[in-house]
């Protein structure tokens, strides 16, 4: 693959052009571009433009998803946004403040990287990378470029969690306050309100097929290894293949585990060690798993439960030497139901502010809730699974030095190579 | 006794030593024709022992599966692909040296001759996962391969031990210079550095950014000119040779490498003031103060003065990696300085703030009063972060400004208990406005200290509507005696709040003593209804009882009402139920909402909550309590919901939770749940969400449900088995029916693999030797039974004349049963089709189809066998004379020249023994299984 050249579909339109009377002045307005505007990248949560954030431009390697999403623009906010094919385009532009990510999780790393170098602001759909190392780099280039990145889910900061049918803070506040005791086990599962998607298994024996004339799969493809093209590989069903993605795990996991990382409190670590429980993984197509159990070095641990694995109906979410949480935040202290826990909750100091405003914290240069490190760490709960599922046995990490312990080959998937000359974490 | 033990003791060993001969005795090629017949494992432990047995073949296996390989077009590779996949993950840590130079071997061998692309290159990411320094030829002749050079790069990279390789070509510099500057990148060969550097005098565009980036990766202190060079040929801008960002990124490599301080320190100082990208300028300062350390305070202190918002704050976040107190102290100095601007102090304080900076929390008090509200709450938020005495003081004396709001909101979250200092304010506080918000904290804070005071300013002039407000946080159990006093007297429009002071307070007692606590104030009030809702709260059976009484009274009717629906107790399932059923249906949804919670919450297992919510769709006249309880059926997963379900689809209001259920059932009781009522809620549901044309979502579900139609269908077109039974000419013969479609009662052995479903013997996962066994031996006999191959290349076997526990097919006779014409079985020999005596006669082929019914007799009277499949003779041979006599070779023989396997089959000529099937995985269904002992006749 060559390198990026700056050709644009479309002629570039300085924001301020697009302005008029009753806009925020440009200076005060930032921009943004989305990168894949197949499914998520189209859907009304991000393809938003208003005057805080503009929508500018819009990237995506299949044309008729590029044309589709610039009709909808058209139609919902009256406006002609930029096209672009190439990612690199968009992120040169320089009437882009800041880079959302919507593509396949095996052009996360590199694409927040080049966003990074290039002097953007990142929005990242989760997960945050397909493998471990290349959440190292994008640490990095973070850092040194003194960006603000955002991963895009939320439980930490918002929204009904699920099951525990309010949102995370009650239950940090509960955590925190240490009622509970310690180490907590933390049960993920259907039975506690959280389903695994395991609708996004693979196919195996795909015969290939001719590349539709609307797709670039080339690029497509990116970083990833060369495959015969077929569609399932593609667009809605990708993440049933490992070259891209972590099948349900990759899905949902990092959405039901980081919040679970914040309220144990372990934003700056890792577990040390993953146990399964799983048939047997094809190489390529992504299969389904029963158990994945998470330890952590205070003995802490989580337990995943998959689609038909779960346990009876009463479990409880979390479950300490003096206490646990049921589904809809039902507490049971010393063996006791506690109905008025809200009460107890309420006399505990709320968790520090978060920064929870995206924009703002671009504007006002704060890192947000959710960004490039504890991002990074929820999301190495994922790809320590689908290292373990893919070799099919327990794996051990360190949490420190981010590899995993005596397990030569485990290590080869924390770095995986990526195709060709052009793509680089650096 | 001790007899008995040592006998059982002998057995033990004996049986084990057995089959651990089995593997031994299998043949490497029927190893991985089982491996594969057995693929994918779901169960670890026997992915683990297939795998083992596999990587005993050496490297055999590993090419004998290689060879199945086919193009894509041509057939299915996805078992083969497990096999070798996941036996190249059990070798990567179960193999030793040795055993995975075989694998390694195995897979060189099979990447050579190899012919499908696809195939080829998924040869090669299997090396590259296990691959060692002597692999690395095969790499590097394939480096330029339009296909496979990709694979190969991957492959070399990954392998350990393969850096002077790399270098070896760097140096030799034929290659082309991006692949051998991206390797040497990947590999951090620094050694390769001064090659590359030269490398950049006659490169092209595109081989200098491979370069660049390379060095970015690996480089020195001798890379820094080279790429200052590069940069500013870009002017310091992000294009696409990247040097601008590699230097960057060098850089801040070297930064944290003390020798190389000094010449970081100053290229980045230089490329701060050349620059003119944000990020640009900022990557190389936060470079600078990494190298420098705190020695860069000037440079930092500078930047507080520069008018971009993202220089300010980069520099201060970069400052971080020095820990000095000094530096700190001097920025936050900033903050109190009346000449900086607002801005910068708001940057400044958030910096603290976000690092909590304890030793600075003066510089954040002193922004409290800001007229800049960012820069104010910046102040706020930094001072609750922090905490301490000093900060809780100086928020608090905040109540009486015009930040009281911010002032609330930073004690949300302060850091360290705010208690004492808000009591005080409450007791001590000379404004209304401070102490209006003291008892709102109190409140909120749950700070029962506060209640007599709060009770106490009920009354007051000014602060009356706030201390009712707070009222309910601040209530404990010791209050609930003058707060009754108070709910008598007070007036109509504070009732509502007194009430639920009483309730908050009630709940803070133990459960069982709520109800004797609020009895006494009931009984002795002229208006009981006063405390329904405190009755409710305490959720007793007595309280339920006074409750339905009133609601018999027709005065008090509406508020029992109202307060029934609060209670939480199992008792309210019937009450609520029987309020759903009466005349009065103003209220069925309401009632049956709440009941459908009690359900929830206190029904005691599955079937009682699905007699529950069954009976309240009986009960229910209201179209949003049906799909409530249609969706808390779905969730029992009962039969009976899919009835409900089925039934309720057919109404427009009832459609769309009737499809939701039908799909989560059925999704989860196919083989279950059958028959054409079963079979029309699928099509239904289907049709359901066919019609939902805008919502996107619905394609899942009709794609999801198709799958599952389609599955039902299959079940269903396997499920008919009739009841085994004698034929009349059998049970003349004098025949033994051993499986009747019920009990396995005459068999012994692996009963937990082979289980009976459906009127079949059917085989759940095994791995080789797993077996069941007639529980009686035979000598002569007549064995019948019907066997359906469902899986492709199943592979199973009748032993007979046969010890348990024992290959069967060498001591005794195993007659074979395969799918032999699965295309992985191309290379078998005719000893081994079906029907064959195993290793001693062949049978005639027979073409089976996958999950039809096939019936099969093995006659077997003295050295001769019959076997007959679906009535046709496919081997009639004499098993002494197919070996000469020699069941085993001639003294000193290896193996046997008389058998036509070569091997020993000491067990040939046994004169009975058990009939057992041989378990080699599933996919396999028997079924009519019967016997004629010949030699009782």
């Amino acid at each position: 693959m060559k390198t990026a050249g700056a050709i644009a579909l479309f002629s570039i339109v300085p924001r301020k052009v697009l302005g008029g009377q009753g806009f925020i002045a440009p200076s005060d307005q930032l921009t943004k571009g989305i990168i894949g505007v197949g499914s998520i990248g189209r859907s009304s949560y991000h393809f938003s433009s208003d005057d805080n954030c503009r929508l500018v431009a819009l990237c995506d390697v299949d044309s008729e998803h590029l044309n589709s999403a610039l009709g909808l623009a058209k139609q919902r906010f009256g406006e002609d946004l930029q096209g672009y094919h190439n990612y690199r385009d968009l992120i040169s532009d320089p009437n882009i403040d800041i880079v959302h990510i919507a593509t396949p999780p095996h052009w996360h790393g590199v694409m927040s990287i080049e966003a990074a170098n290039a002097g953007k602001d990142v929005w990242c759909e989760k997960p945050m990378t397909r493998t471990i190392g290349e959440g190292k780099r994008v640490i990095e280039a973070m850092k040194r470029n003194n960006r603000i990145f955002r991963l895009n889910t939320w439980f930490r900061f918002k929204d009904t969690f699920y099951g525990l049918g309010t949102t995370v803070e009650p239950l940090k506040k509960l955590v925190d306050s240490g009622v509970l005791g310690w180490p907590l086990t933390v049960r993920v599962s259907g039975a506690t309100g959280f389903a695994w998607k395991f609708f996004w298994t693979g196919k195996e024996n795909l015969t290939p097929q001719a590349v539709p004339a609307q797709l670039d799969y080339d690029m497509w493809l990116g970083p990833a290894p060369y495959k015969p093209y077929h569609p399932h590989r593609t667009h809605a069903t990708f993440r049933g293949y490992w070259d891209y993605d972590g099948g349900g795990l990759g899905d949902m996991g990092q959405h039901y585990l980081d919040p679970v990382q914040y309220f144990l409190g372990k934003d700056n670590t890792s577990p040390i060690k993953v146990e399964i429980d799983a048939p047997q993984q094809h190489p390529d197509a992504i299969g389904i798993w029963r158990k994945i159990t998470y330890t952590y070095d205070d003995g802490c641990r989580i337990i995943l439960e998959g689609e038909g694995f779960e346990s009876g109906s009463k479990v409880p979410y979390i479950e300490g030497p003096n206490g646990k949480v049921f589904q809809g935040f039902e507490v049971e202290l010393n063996g006791q139901p506690a109905p008025d826990i809200m009460s107890m909750i309420a006399q505990l100091p709320d968790p520090e502010p978060q920064n929870t405003d995206f924009i703002k914290c671009v504007k006002n240069r704060e890192r947000f809730a959710l960004n490039e490190e504890n991002g990074h760490r929820s999301c190495n709960i994922v790809n320590m699974g689908v290292a373990a599922l893919r070799l099919n046995r327990d794996l051990e990490f360190d949490p420190v030095s981010q590899t995993f312990v005596n397990d030569e080959a485990a290590n080869r998937l924390i770095d995986q190579p990526m195709r060709g000359d052009d793509f680089r974490l650096m | 006794m001790k007899r008995f033990l040592i006998s059982l003791g002998l057995l033990l060993a004996l049986s084990g030593s057995a089959l651990a001969q089995d593997a031994r005795q299998r043949t490497p090629e029927t190893i991985v024709a089982d491996v594969l017949a057995e693929m994918p494992y779901t169960q670890k432990a026997n992915f683990d022992s297939a795998m083992s047995d596999l990587l005993s073949t050496g490297s055999f296996g590993v090419k004998q599966l290689a060879g199945m390989l086919v193009p894509a077009e041509q057939g299915q590779n996805n078992r083969v692909e497990y096999a070798l996949d996941g036996l190249v993950a059990y070798s990567s840590a179960a193999a030793d040296d040795a055993q995975l130079a075989q694998v390694r071997e195995g897979l060189k061998a099979s990447i050579a001759s190899a012919t499908d692309n696809a195939n080829k290159a998924f040869l090669m990411t299997l090396l590259s996962r296990v691959s060692r320094p002597e692999d690395a030829p095969l790499y590097v002749g394939m480096l330029e391969d339009p296909y496979f050079g990709e694979y190969a790069q991957s492959g070399l990279i990954l392998t350990p031990g393969t850096d002077d390789v790399v270098l070896g070509l760097v140096t030799e510099g034929k290659l082309p210079v991006s692949m051998l500057a991206r390797m040497a990148g990947a590999k951090g060969l620094v050694a390769a550095e001064p090659t590359m550097i030269g490398w950049l005098k006659n490169a092209d565009a595109e081989s200098a950014t491979s370069i660049y980036r390379a060095l970015a990766l690996i480089g020195t202190a001798k890379s820094l000119p080279v790429l200052a060079k590069a940069a500013a040929a870009e002017k310091y801008e992000w294009v696409s040779t990247d040097a601008t960002a590699s230097y960057v990124s060098l850089l801040n490599r070297l930064a944290l490498n003390p020798a190389d301080a000094k010449v970081v320190a100053k290229d980045a100082t230089s490329l701060m003031k050349k620059a003119r990208n944000i990020n640009v300028r900022t990557g190389a300062m936060t470079a600078l103060f990494q190298a420098e350390g705190a020695k860069a305070l000037p440079v930092l202190l500078k930047a507080m003065s520069d008018p971009d918002r993202q220089y300010r704050m980069a520099a201060l976040y970069s400052s971080d990696c020095w820990n000095s107190p000094e530096a700190v102290a001097a920025v936050a100095k900033l903050a109190t300085d009346a000449k900086t601007p607002d801005i910068v102090k708001t940057d400044i304080i958030n910096w603290i703030g976000a690092n909590k900076y304890a030793s600075e929390v003066g510089a954040a008090l002193a922004n409290l009063d800001a007229a800049d509200t960012e820069l104010a709450q910046a102040a706020f938020t930094a001072a609750s972060r922090i905490g301490g005495d000093e900060a809780l003081a100086a928020i608090v004396a905040r109540f009486d400004s015009y930040r009281d709001g911010m002032a609330m909101n930073a004690l949300r979250s302060f850091n360290g208990d705010i208690n004492g200092a808000i009591l005080d304010v409450l007791a001590n506080g000379t404004t209304t406005k401070a102490r209006a918000c003291a008892l709102s904290i109190s409140s909120l804070r749950r700070i029962k200290e506060a209640a007599p005071v709060t009770i106490g300013l009920l009354n007051d002039d000014k602060l009356s509507e706030q201390a009712y407000a707070a009222l309910p946080g601040v209530v404990a159990p010791e209050n609930i005696g003058i707060l009754c006093q108070l709910l008598e007297a007070a007036p109509a429009s504070r009732r509502a709040v007194i009430q639920s002071s009483i309730v908050a307070a009630l709940r803070q007692l133990p459960a069982a003593d709520q109800y004797a606590t609020i009895a006494p104030y009931v009984e002795k009030s002229s208006a009981p209804e006063l405390y329904y809702g405190a009755l409710a709260a305490t959720s007793s059976p007595e309280a339920v009882e006074a409750l339905l009484a009133a609601y018999e009274v027709p005065a008090t009717s509406k508020a029992a009402f109202d307060a029934l629906l609060d209670i939480d107790s199992p008792r309210m399932i019937d009450v609520l139920y029987n309020i759903a059923l009466g005349d009065d249906k103003s209220a069925n949804g309401q009632v049956l909402k709440r009941y459908v919670a009690m359900v929830d919450r206190h029904g005691k297992d599955n079937i009682d909550r699905y007699n529950h919510y069954r009976r309240g769709i009986e009960a229910s006249t209201n179209e949003e309590a049906d799909n409530l309880l249609i969706n808390k059926l779905a969730s029992t997963g009962t039969y009976g919901a899919l009835a409900v379900a089925d039934a309720k689809i057919d109404n427009p209001a009832t459609a769309a939770a009737s499809a939701a259920a039908i799909r989560a059932i059925m999704s989860k009781h196919i083989g279950e749940y059958r028959g054409e009522q079963a079979r029309s809620a699928i099509v239904k549901a289907t049709d359901y969400f066919k019609s939902l044309t805008n919502d996107p979502d619905a394609g899942y579900a009709v794609d999801d449900l198709k799958g599952i139609l389609e599955k039902f269908d299959a079940d269903a077109a396997t499920a008919a088995a009739p009841s085994s039974k004698l034929t009349a000419e059998e049970e003349a013969m004098g025949f033994d029916l051993l499986f009747d479609g019920t009990s396995m009662a005459k068999w012994t052995g692996d009963t937990t693999t082979y289980i009976v479903k459906d009127g079949c013997i059917t085989v759940g996962e095994a791995r080789w030797g797993n077996n069941i066994y007639t529980a009686n031996e035979y000598g002569d006999f007549i064995f019948r039974f019907e066997f359906a191959l469902d899986n492709p290349g199943v592979n199973n076997g009748v032993g007979i004349r046969t010890p348990m526990n024992v290959d069967a097919a060498f001591h005794g006779m195993e007659i074979q049963i395969l799918d032999h014409d699965d295309p992985m079985y191309a290379d078998i020999q005719p000893y081994q089709v079906h029907g064959s005596v195993y290793g001693v006669i062949p049978a005639k082929r027979v073409k089976f189809k996958h999950g039809e019914w096939n019936t099969e007799e093995i006659r077997a009277e003295g050295d001769h066998i019959t076997v007959t499949v679906n009535g046709k003779v496919i081997l009639d041979g004499n098993i002494r004379e197919a070996c000469q006599g020699h069941a085993v070779g001639d003294p000193g023989e290896q193996g046997n020249h008389y058998m036509i396997d070569h091997r020993n089959h000491p067990g040939l000529f046994n004169k009975r023994g058990h009939i057992g099937f041989l378990g080699h995985g599933a996919g396999i269904r028997f079924r009519n299984v019967r016997v004629l002992d010949l030699n009782s006749k």
